[in-house]
């Protein structure tokens, strides 16, 4: 019969696809970290994985799983891999991957021909953000915070939230990818450490940027400086800033800020300009006895473009000095016009570490908030 | 000769156009390399030399309302000339339905299902497009409409949602490549998800009123197809900018940046779904279309009988096409571009003018006799 | 060459078997030679016994009535079909007290039953009948049949009273709002139950299927709005049936289904009157049969499934959304097994990095895949449901706990299905229940869907998905396309929403033939 023929073949059929994508979810070693530090050899690496371990009775006493660090050598990812594979009862499930770490010597030794596996492989993601590590990549793998057992998860929260500079949530593998194909712009990195802190626990902090030149690390820039960066790309810190003076100190949450870059290249002299502006409101003023509410607006106002200044100055004059372009001033000429660009693209790193810059401010500070004036004023009266 | 009834409506036509045209979404990699930051220009400007280009068809589907593309080589070239060009037609149509049941091969393999072979995915994907031959046109284009929907939400809401990824600085400095790489870029853009418009010449006879309004039916077709294919490099230019060139399905890849809150995180999965279904739909169009070809070549009155033969002729084939998405690529910007002309467009132009002579020598022969 | 004959002379052998056994059984079948009443009422009620038998309930009375008793007439009924009060107050009562003179003179011959009929018997529904066949049928459904010696011609009379289940509430059909009555097995209560609702234009056309039980079989529509094809063609269909005894209402729907291997039934069923009317009065016919509560109606639309009669009743912002809700909760009770599995055995990828571990750690001490331990629960679930249907209602609520405890939660502490798969098993379950008239097909494509997914993963569920539309494009009932289209091009006021009464202003075009408009204009719109 007609029908019985169709089901004979449809289950035939069936049977040729053979499950052979097919894994049980209990088969995996869900990687949850990857890092990537310098091998013994110059021209090996060594892999490191944070694997989530889903037997049962591993759980702390939190209930939260304890992570697994496999590690292996060889001259490429896809190489240690396969080495590992031979150590691993469960095959490696890399969808999940939360973060990328670099070690900083293996940082400045060279990444870009790792960077094509991260791209070509089918599970990963673009979106993982890559992280250089200040000792090496299996102490913070190692890690375990009082919050989190597993590093990696603690990293990602970490860069997404409000606990550090969180402009990091857009520092991924893609604008990595994007900044290293480009011809003058270089890619930026935060770097992590993992700490000893007062009460002897662990902890995890971000500690600066990483510059990249040609696929290696060439510099860093401080916390300062990293502040700085962050008002230039644009992307607003969520947190408050603190500004200090003799008399008091203020902190000012941001309302909102943009930013934009633009170059130009008029007589042979190439200008940076960064336009910022931001607004404020005053979350926290302690001290400055002698303001008043009408006067204290503008004085704040004052202090914090002080502040800015220098912290922006700062990071631009130390992208100057590494002679490395991590704002975009040259895709910016490029894309006003792309004649001048083509005048400086051969000696693009000496140009752009000598060339001048401008940096052009506009600060407001909203409100007072919840309380008129400082807390001061109303003290004096009876 | 086959009887074909009027059973599907022109809306069915015009969202099986969008449909269709949209379905290519996934080839947009052949000519973003090329046409860069640009290649949405390209788009727009494909489209209006499309407009120019349709005319012959447009003119051919009012002048010949019941009768399909065979059936006026007949009548235009004569017997044996109509048959030789109908070959050509037929060939075209048998290898773009490869070509494209390759492309579903290759994209599943390549997202999806890593290990499984592909003889195996395509060969259910092939059964179901000849079973929906053999029960009709009318269930072949019965969902046209939903999946245009659809598509068309999908596309919206992935652009709302990675706005916060798109830089639209990457679109300048405009227009900064070559004049003759434009032009390479706006004739892929014509010719591989434009130019397949020559498909729904096959079925015109069975639709209601055709001869109304065709042109309408055709533009505003063809206009919301290409509106998705323009979303689709707009979003991906704004996000990949010069990694874009990397990528052999770039939509895929800034599909899956796309994080909803904390938890949708995984949104690509709707453009496989998307394009799943788009591609089932074109695979079983096209499927119906070269049945029905091979049915009027050799005079075959029922195409039925043949639908699964074909099928299986077209999975065969498209066994044995390009194995390197490269070399694919390759063809996609040089080669296809010629070819894909010549029989997209200037065959049925040179159909009109042979008819249009026809008549005037007819006329001039009757006023004489 | 050699097998083709050969081929071709089994056939023929086969076929020529089959064409004596149909001869055979029409032969048994068809009246024995007696088509007319002899005149002789001894003879004649021999006759008729034997062909009915000797039962005990078919009585047979025999009197003499006329002035001097010189008439002889004979009543035939079956105890427990007839009222026989009926019987005595109608015919015997006046046959008893008949003088006779006034009517006819015993001198004079001339047609008694004439004037029986019209002078004595009191009663409004009288028929002559000449036919024996059709004479036995009548006693045999309830009236009585009243036979004079001497003539050739008998009378039925109308007696019908048997026992039978008075109007109640639906059981399956239960409304919170709306009217409560349901159709009964007693064919004249559900015409009457009908007829009470269209009072105008309704034409009920009667026919009698199945050569044992002759059971009475009703098509009702209205006139000027059903489609004149599809009533001739279904009318031709009834027809053609040749069957020994129809004994509920689904018999009839075998055979008028076009498409009998399709999962998704063509023959639509109700047994609430409301819905059987307005049914009606969009262009549809329904098939009343004598001994069924279900009426048939026909041609059905894939939407009726979702539409209940409370849709109608109830505000249309809430009718909307419960229609949404129905729509969702079929696509749940379908895929959300096979979705289950894909994800965990393919798609690993999409489910959030914190529900990974979940599932991973809930999957860890159980032995058994994604698909086969769907499976098991699936199958459990069915048992479970189908032992509920048949079990006695005292053990029916032991049954429940055992079941929910034993296969939910100690399968579970076992260590042989895991928590995911018995609440995905679970929803699915009970969104299978809320589009009652589809759970056949819902248990049949979940089992598929599963299978392909198991296989293939999600390109697998996207193929069943698809087939699934390819199906239901290409069904018709009665030539009327069964599904529109996930978007419907028209008539959208009332698929997936229901817009308020009045935008409902024409009636299905696919399924009326000429009278379209139904609601017209008011003050306001």
């Amino acid at each position: 019969m007609k029908i019985f023929r169709v089901i004979l073949i449809f289950t035939m059929a069936l049977f040729l696809a053979g499950c052979w994508d097919s894994k049980e979810v209990g088969d995996l070693a869900i990687v949850t970290g990857m890092g990537i530090d310098a091998g013994a050899e110059k021209d090996e690496i060594k892999l490191v994985l944070q694997v989530g371990d889903m037997s049962k009775g591993q759980k702390d006493s939190q209930g939260e799983t304890e992570p697994i660090i496999l590690d292996s050598t060889g001259v490429n990812i896809q190489a240690a891999i396969e080495s590992l594979k031979i150590q691993s009862t469960r095959s490696l499930y890399f969808s999940h991957n939360q973060v990328i770490l670099i070690g900083e010597e293996q940082a400045r030794r060279g990444i870009a021909c790792f960077l094509d596996w991260f791209v070509r492989n089918e599970n990963t993601r673009m979106e993982v953000p890559l992280i250089v590590a200040k000792q090496d990549a299996k102490a913070v793998l190692q890690t375990k915070t009082t919050q989190n057992n597993i590093s990696a998860f603690a990293v990602k929260s970490m860069l997404d939230n409000d606990v550090a500079p969180s402009f990091y949530s857009k520092i991924n593998l893609l604008s990595f990818l994007s900044t290293h194909i480009n011809k003058t712009t270089c890619p930026i990195a935060p770097i992590v450490v993992s700490k000893i802190d007062s009460d002897k626990n662990t902890i995890l902090e971000i500690e600066g940027t990483a510059i990249f030149k040609e696929g290696k690390m060439i510099g860093e820039l401080g916390i300062h400086q990293t502040e700085g960066l962050m008002w230039i790309l644009g992307q607003s810190p969520k947190r408050n800033i603190i500004v200090k003076n003799d008399d008091g100190n203020a902190a000012l949450a941001i309302v909102s800020s943009q930013s934009s870059i633009s170059s130009d290249y008029i007589d042979g002299e190439f200008i940076n300009e960064v336009n910022i502006k931001a607004t404020f409101r005053i979350s926290e003023l302690a001290g400055f006895k002698d303001k008043h509410s009408d006067n204290i607006i503008p004085f704040i106002n004052d202090l914090l473009k002080d502040d800015m200044y220098t912290k922006i100055g700062s990071a631009i004059q130390s992208s100057k000095n590494y002679k490395s372009d991590i704002f975009g001033f040259g895709s910016a000429l490029y894309k006003k016009s792309p004649e001048k660009f083509e005048q400086i693209v051969e000696n693009f790193d000496e140009i752009y570490s000598k060339s001048p810059y401008r940096i052009n401010l506009e600060v407001e500070v909203l409100d007072t908030g919840k309380i008129n004036g400082i807390l001061t004023d109303h003290q004096n009266k009876g | 000769m086959l009887k074909q009834s009027r059973t599907i409506s022109k809306m069915q036509m015009l969202f099986s156009i969008a449909c269709f045209i949209q379905a290519s979404m996934l080839l947009t990699s052949f000519f973003t390399p090329v046409g860069g930051s640009s290649s949405w220009l390209a788009v727009i400007s494909s489209y209006l030399v499309f407009a120019v280009f349709t005319i012959p068809l447009i003119m051919l589907i009012k002048n010949f309302p019941d009768k399909n593309l065979f059936q006026i080589n007949a009548i235009v070239f004569g017997k044996v000339g109509g048959k030789i060009v109908s070959a050509i037609y037929l060939i075209f149509f048998w290898t773009l339905s490869s070509l494209n049941t390759k492309d579903i091969g290759v994209f599943l393999q390549q997202t999806v299902m890593t290990k499984t072979p592909t003889y195996v995915t395509i060969f259910f994907l092939m059964f179901l497009c000849a079973w929906a031959t053999r029960k009709g046109l009318s269930v072949v284009t019965r969902y046209a409409s939903f999946f245009f929907g659809v598509s068309m939400i999908i596309m919206i809401f992935s652009f709302i949602f990675s706005y916060n990824l798109m830089d639209f600085s990457y679109f300048l400095p405009i227009l900064d490549i070559e004049p003759i790489r434009f032009i390479q870029t706006t004739n892929v853009s014509l010719n591989i998800p434009l130019g397949e418009i020559i498909f729904f010449l096959m079925i015109h006879p069975e639709v209601r009123d055709i001869n109304k309004n065709s042109g309408k039916v055709v533009y505003i077709g063809s206009f919301m197809g290409m509106l998705n294919i323009l979303l689709v490099v707009i979003h991906d230019t704004a996000i990949l900018g010069e990694a874009g060139k990397l990528f052999t399905i770039p939509t895929f890849e800034t599909l899956r940046m796309i994080s909803i809150g904390d938890v949708l995180s995984r949104v690509e999965i709707l453009f496989a779904i998307m394009l799943m279904l788009l591609l089932f739909f074109k695979i079983s169009f096209m499927v119906y279309v070269t049945t029905i070809s091979i049915a009027e070549i050799l005079e075959i009155k029922d195409y039925r009988r043949i639908a699964f033969i074909t099928a299986a002729l077209v999975y065969i084939s498209s066994y044995i096409q390009f194995n390197d998405s490269y070399i694919h690529a390759e063809f996609g910007i040089t080669v296809a571009p010629l070819i894909w002309t010549f029989i997209e467009f200037f065959l049925p132009f040179l159909t009109l003018m042979i008819f249009i002579v026809k008549q005037k020598y007819k006329k001039g022969s009757e006023q004489t006799a | 060459m050699l097998f083709k004959a050969l081929n071709r002379h089994i056939k023929k052998i086969i076929s020529s078997k089959e064409i004596k056994a149909e001869n055979e059984w029409e032969k048994q079948n068809s009246c024995p030679i007696y088509s007319e009443l002899i005149g002789v009422l001894d003879e004649d009620l021999n006759k008729i016994r034997g062909i009915v038998g000797t039962s005990l309930d078919i009585k047979v009375t025999t009197f003499n009535f006329g002035e001097n008793s010189e008439l002889n007439g004979a009543v035939i009924f079956v105890d427990g079909l007839v009222n026989q009060e009926l019987i005595a107050q109608s015919i015997l009562q006046p046959l008893k007290l008949f003088k006779g003179n006034e009517i006819y003179m015993p001198s004079k011959p001339c047609d008694v039953v004439e004037a029986v009929r019209n002078c004595v018997i009191c009663s409004a529904d009288v028929v002559y009948e000449e036919s024996p066949a059709k004479l036995i049928n009548a006693f045999m459904s309830g009236d009585t049949v009243f036979l004079i010696d001497g003539f050739k011609r008998g009378l039925i009379i109308s007696t019908r009273g048997w026992d039978k289940r008075g109007v109640t509430e639906p059981q399956s059909e239960s409304v919170i709002r709306g009217p409560r009555e349901c159709f009964t097995e007693n064919f004249r209560t559900n015409t009457a139950l009908l007829r009470r609702r269209i009072k105008s234009s309704l034409i009920i056309e009667h026919m009698v299927i199945g050569r044992k039980s002759q059971t009475s079989v009703a098509l009702a529509y209205v006139d000027g709005v059903v489609n004149p094809e599809i009533l001739n063609e279904l009318k031709s269909q009834l027809e053609d049936i040749s069957i020994d005894a129809l004994i509920d209402s689904s018999y009839i729907q075998s055979y008028i289904d076009h498409n009998p291997f399709s999962l998704f039934a063509t023959v639509n069923y109700t047994e609430k009157p409301d819905v059987a009317s307005a049914r009606i009065l969009e262009g549809r016919i329904a098939i009343i049969t004598d001994g069924s509560p279900f009426v048939l109606t026909v041609p059905m639309l894939f939407i009726e499934s979702f539409q209940t009669a409370e849709d109608y009743y109830v505000r249309p912002s809430y009718a909307t959304a419960l229609r949404i809700l129905r729509f969702i909760s079929f696509m749940i009770a379908i895929f959300a097994p096979a979705i289950y599995i894909s994800l965990t055995t393919f798609h690993q990828e999409l489910i959030p990095t914190k529900l990974l571990f979940t599932l991973a750690e809930a999957k860890e001490g159980t032995p058994f895949t994604a698909f086969i331990e769907s499976f098991i629960m699936v199958f459990a679930f069915e048992i479970l449901r189908e032992a509920g249907l048949r079990l006695p209602r005292p053990v029916g609520q032991a049954i429940s706990i055992v079941g929910a405890l034993v296969m939910g939660e100690a399968a579970v502490s076992a260590g042989i299905v895991g928590a995911p798969v018995v609440i995905t098993v679970a929803i699915t379950a009970v969104a299978g229940f809320v589009v009652p008239s589809q759970t056949d097909v819902v248990t049949i494509l979940r089992i598929i869907s599963m299978v392909f997914s198991a296989f293939l993963g999600g390109y697998g569920f996207t193929l069943v998905f698809f087939a699934i539309l390819i199906d239901l494009a290409s069904l018709t009932s009665f030539g009327v396309p069964y599904f529109e289209g996930l978007i419907p091009a028209r008539n959208v006021q009332d698929s997936y929403i229901r817009m308020p009464i009045w935008t409902m202003k024409t009636r299905p075009k696919s399924l009326s033939g000429v009278d379209d408009i139904r609601r017209g204009k008011t003050k306001n719109n």
